[in-house]
């Protein structure tokens, strides 16, 4: 624990604290945040994540040692904290890190730890969560359109399973996965969810035809109307396969 | 708009609820009996809203002397901050003018249809007289002034005829039209018309009383109403309209008919005006009945919505306040518009999350008003909480928010952080009952975010699972379902008569 004592003299020998008042020595609180880490994860391959740590007084964590661990505590990849607060927020000093993944497919719930460099503050840690899979077999190409005009959809978020994709300017995105049945979903704020289902045993173009949302402006007074059906296709190229699905 | 039903019956017909004496136990209570009245008129109206100012005019041109009164500091009450819809047919004039065919008696089928969820529970002697009525109370309010965008009319309540007209928004003043609503073009062409018949209208009077002959017995004689706290004694020579609107600003009031809608819960319409159930309340006190009361809790229609501006403390889906209206300072923030609720996940107050937040039913809704964890036996138990909606950077850039004030109200309601455990130790706010414990925001986030990569969502199977919340910095916004106004009221006659 911290002793009240002394924060002035802890602050000197590692963070250099901002917020000063001793009573406030007892709330400098570790926290982190993980993101960045592409999902799922091939196995074998090194991977990369961004990690960073904010102190709930605002101290500069600037050189603070950040570790992952596995779940069974042994460290797999560490560095320290970089100088400048990532982008947007007022102190979350952060850093990328690198490990290497898992040899088998799986779940995972590794912990990211930060250093307690002095007595300050405590160590922060947080668990983050993972997918790992078999290196992919084949190239899906996905193209969504507009249904009604055929233009290309740009920025659409696309699933095909647990993997995931999103369209550039021309439409397309390009995914690849292991040979399987995939449940395939495309999202975009303005239109309507769009899911499916599509076999891939080789590599296989999909277009999507996804349509406007209708306008979402709700009437002030009573929504009497269930939400209407709307029906749509998807076009599978190559082997000639039509699947029909209801979204809405 | 449906409570209030216009009525052209008589010349004390219109709108709200016309009482003319109601017989009830002699109690001599000398003291209580009003004396000397400081106004009089023929007929005196509580609430200058749409039904007041309608029952207002309609009276004056049936040559009666009115006198109005509001309590707000300005006229309009709900209707003003509204959308201007109008769901009157018939065979209006602007339906006739678009080629549609309608009749009083589709209006009376159509309101009372069996297969309609909501309005089969209306009370059909009055929906025969407001049929009767639509075409005539349509071409009143143009003869009035009101003006309408002449555009094809929609289908509205479940109705078989297009009738769904807008009014023309008043101007481009805010100063007038509050908050830029339709609405303001019903009110405003409404009070001109009547000031300029020579309607009194009295602001910033409160309803407190009203007088009977004796106490509690007798005919209705007037009302007192309350300015700057002195009271007031209006005398009405012919009859007394109540036109307050709604009770659901009254937290007791409407817990009568759904005992979760505690205090967390805000309300549409405000904080433009209240309706606190003054008018009922003062109205039972001499006798009046309640009617009509199976919409507050019938999930069918609005009473319960889901907030679709969050991160403010009124975000009701059609009501956005304008950083520039004169009631904004009350207001706090306009909220940030939810496109998609694929950006966000809602935890209640424990920093857990209840419910598929894609669901737009009352099973959301239902959800939100839960136990929460809270077995009932420590502390409050009714009503749901605070519901916070949860994100992160990337979502404010796939919305296109930009999370800062006039946008959200950071005084209470919306926060945001470097880390999900910050965020959860930054919320507060008058209803969060107590501090959202960090580790289980952290758990929550790192769940769902899991279930993201999995794509699958076991607890609460949310479709469609894209987007993980794991970009700094993070954010969390006031997400509380609000309620919808004016649901029921006071039982009449078909005269309107109390």
């Amino acid at each position: 624990m911290v002793s009240p004592e002394s924060p002035f003299s802890a602050a000197s020998r590692g963070a250099r604290l901002l917020v000063s008042k001793p009573e406030d020595v007892a709330s400098h609180e570790t926290s982190l945040a993980v993101w960045d880490l592409a999902s799922p994860v091939v196995t074998g391959r090194r991977a990369t994540l961004k990690v960073g740590a904010a102190c709930s007084c605002g101290c500069d964590l600037t050189g603070t040692a950040v570790a992952i661990h596995t779940e069974a505590g042994r460290p797999v990849g560490s560095g320290t904290l970089g100088a400048a607060p990532w982008p947007g927020t007022s102190a979350l000093y952060w850093t990328e890190l690198d490990f290497a993944a898992p040899d088998t497919e799986g779940s995972y719930s590794w912990t990211l730890q930060s250093g307690a460099p002095e007595p300050l503050h405590q160590q922060g840690s947080s668990a983050f969560r993972f997918i790992t899979v078999n290196p992919p077999e084949h190239r899906v190409t996905l193209k969504v359109v507009e249904r009604q005009t055929g233009a290309p959809i740009d920025a659409v978020e696309l699933r095909l399973g647990i993997f995931r994709a999103t369209t550039n300017e021309a439409g397309v995105a390009q995914v690849e996965v292991p040979g399987g049945a995939y449940d395939v979903t495309a999202w975009k704020i303005g239109y309507e969810i769009l899911s499916s289902r599509a076999d891939v045993a080789g590599d296989i173009s999909i277009q999507l035809e996804v349509a406007a949302a209708a306008d979402p402006e709700q009437p002030y007074g009573p929504r009497l109307c269930a939400p209407q059906e709307r029906r749509g296709v998807v076009r599978r190229h190559g082997p000639s396969l039509a699947l029909r699905f209801a979204f809405r | 708009m449906n409570r209030r039903k216009f009525i052209k019956d008589g010349a004390l017909g219109v709108g709200g609820t016309a009482l003319a004496g109601v017989a009830l136990q002699e109690t001599n209570l000398a003291a209580q009996r009003v004396t000397k009245w400081d106004r009089a008129a023929d007929v005196v109206i509580a609430g200058a809203g749409c039904s007041g100012l309608c029952a207002a005019i309609m009276a004056r041109d049936r040559g009666a002397s009115v006198l109005v009164v509001e309590q707000n500091h300005d006229i309009g009450g709900h209707a003003m901050v509204s959308g201007g819809r109008i769901p009157l047919g018939g065979g209006t004039r602007l339906q006739k003018k678009f080629g549609i065919a309608d009749s009083a008696d589709q209006v009376y089928l159509d309101h009372t249809d069996p297969k309609n969820l909501e309005l089969r529970y209306s009370d059909r002697d009055l929906v025969r007289v407001w049929a009767d009525e639509n075409a005539a109370t349509f071409d009143f309010l143009l003869d009035n002034g009101v003006k309408f965008e002449e555009v094809m009319p929609t289908l509205v309540n479940g109705g078989t005829v297009p009738r769904l007209f807008r009014t023309q928004v008043f101007s481009d003043d805010l100063k007038e039209t509050i908050n830029g609503s339709p609405g303001s073009g019903l009110v405003r062409a409404l009070e001109k018309s009547a000031r300029a018949k020579g309607v009194q209208i009295l602001l910033r009077h409160h309803l407190t009383r009203i007088v009977r002959e004796n106490p509690s017995s007798g005919r209705v004689q007037g009302i007192t109403a309350t300015v700057d706290d002195k009271p007031v004694n209006i005398q009405a020579r012919k009859g007394v309209i109540i036109a307050t609107g709604g009770f659901t600003s009254n937290v007791e009031f409407r817990r009568t008919f759904d005992p979760r809608l505690t205090e967390e819960y805000q309300v549409a319409g405000e904080p433009w005006s209240k309706q606190p159930a003054d008018g009922e309340l003062l109205a039972m006190a001499i006798g009046a009945g309640l009617w009509g009361t199976s919409n507050v809790a019938s999930e069918r229609g609005r009473s319960v919505t889901k907030t679709r501006h969050i991160g403010a403390r009124y975000g009701y889906e059609n009501l956005r306040w304008n950083p520039n209206s004169p009631m904004f300072p009350l207001a706090g923030g306009s909220g940030l518009t939810v496109r998609s609720f694929q950006d966000v996940i809602c935890v209640n107050q424990w920093g857990l999350r209840f419910w598929n937040e894609l669901d737009d039913t009352y099973g959301f809704l239902n959800a939100c008003l839960s136990r929460h964890a809270n077995a009932g036996k420590n502390g409050k138990t009714n009503g749901g909480g605070p519901i916070w909606a949860i994100f992160d950077a990337d979502a404010v850039m796939r919305e296109e928010w930009d999370p800062k004030p006039p946008n959200v109200d950071p005084n209470g309601w919306f926060y945001s952080a470097d880390t999900i455990a910050e965020l959860a130790r930054k919320v507060a706010n008058p209803y969060q009952s107590q501090p959202m414990p960090p580790r289980a925001l952290e758990d929550t986030v790192a769940k769902y975010n899991a279930s993201v990569d999995a794509g699958k969502d076991p607890e609460f199977g949310r479709p469609g699972l894209m987007f993980k919340i794991q970009k700094p910095p993070f954010y969390a916004a006031w997400s509380t379902p609000i309620l919808h106004d004016a649901l029921a009221g006071l039982r009449t006659n078909r005269r309107s008569e109390g």
